[in-house]
């Protein structure tokens, strides 16, 4: 069932999924499904999978939006692991260096008039996951976001 | 995602369905400010059928919002699954958006 995602996507064990999307917003219904289908053979509770789709769609929303201004098409790599208390998703790309974790805290008190239209998608990540490490590495991004079960 | 226009008497009503993403918010934000431009004032969103929203939605509904505001009208959302209201929940929505359980609701708050 898994293999039937048309992107490049191998099965690494049963407990590992790894696949490459490409630099388009049409890929993001694909990387839910695939998310789901993973999270439904390791029988992860609803709640944590709707958590996990829409922290990794925020992701990589980003990457694809601000990541790429030569404007080529790019692979990005979408890893997801299961643990035995926690689901780790990592992305790796290799867009301009960006660490989402330095991104500002949106002030959610503010009225509707102040209310600012960016920084949501990151504060968002940072409220569904538990926890998110950024790195650069070889010239490129990788972040680490843990969602523990 | 699909977007179907309705009307109650002076309300423009909006039902949303599928999913509200960096995808396919471009096509709300585009209908919602074809309504506005056709002079409705007073405007319902109906998220019965809607199953997903990301930030690229509530984008739209903060934009949405603080134009119709500025039109001298109000928009009003409802019928929110829980994991659509989760999401308005942590990004601190719920207290800038009108919020009903039901059309009627919505329709009657106005």
């Amino acid at each position: 069932m898994l293999l039937a995602i048309s992107v490049s996507l191998w099965i690494a064990g049963d407990r590992e999924m790894i696949w490459d999307i490409r630099n388009d917003l049409q890929e993001l219904s694909k990387l839910s499904e695939g998310l789901a289908a993973f999270c439904k053979e390791a029988h992860i509770p609803p709640t944590a999978v709707a958590d996990m789709t829409l922290a990794l769609e925020e992701v990589v929303t980003n990457i694809i939006s601000y990541g790429y201004p030569d404007g080529r098409e790019h692979r990005i790599r979408v890893r997801l692991e299961r643990k035995d208390n926690a689901i780790v998703i990592t992305t790796e790309d290799d867009g301009v260096a960006f660490d989402p974790l330095a991104v500002p805290s949106p002030d959610l008190d503010a009225p509707l008039c102040e209310r600012k239209i960016g920084g949501l998608g990151i504060h968002l990540v940072r409220q569904l996951m538990d926890t998110l490490v950024y790195h650069r590495e070889h010239g490129k991004n990788v972040l680490v976001m843990t969602k523990v079960l | 995602m699909e977007i179907k226009e309705t009307r109650k008497d002076a309300i423009a009503i909006m039902e949303v369905s599928g999913r509200l993403d960096a995808g396919t918010s471009p096509v709300l934000e585009q209908k919602f400010l074809s309504v506005l431009d056709r002079g409705d004032k007073d405007i319902v969103i109906d998220f019965s059928d809607l199953q997903y929203i990301s930030s690229a939605g509530l984008r739209i509904l903060l934009m949405a919002a603080k134009r119709t505001s500025a039109n001298g009208g109000r928009l009003a959302l409802c019928a929110m699954k829980d994991n659509i209201r989760n999401v308005f929940e942590i990004s601190g929505f719920t207290a800038i958006f009108q919020i009903h359980v039901t059309q009627e609701e919505a329709i009657g708050g106005f």
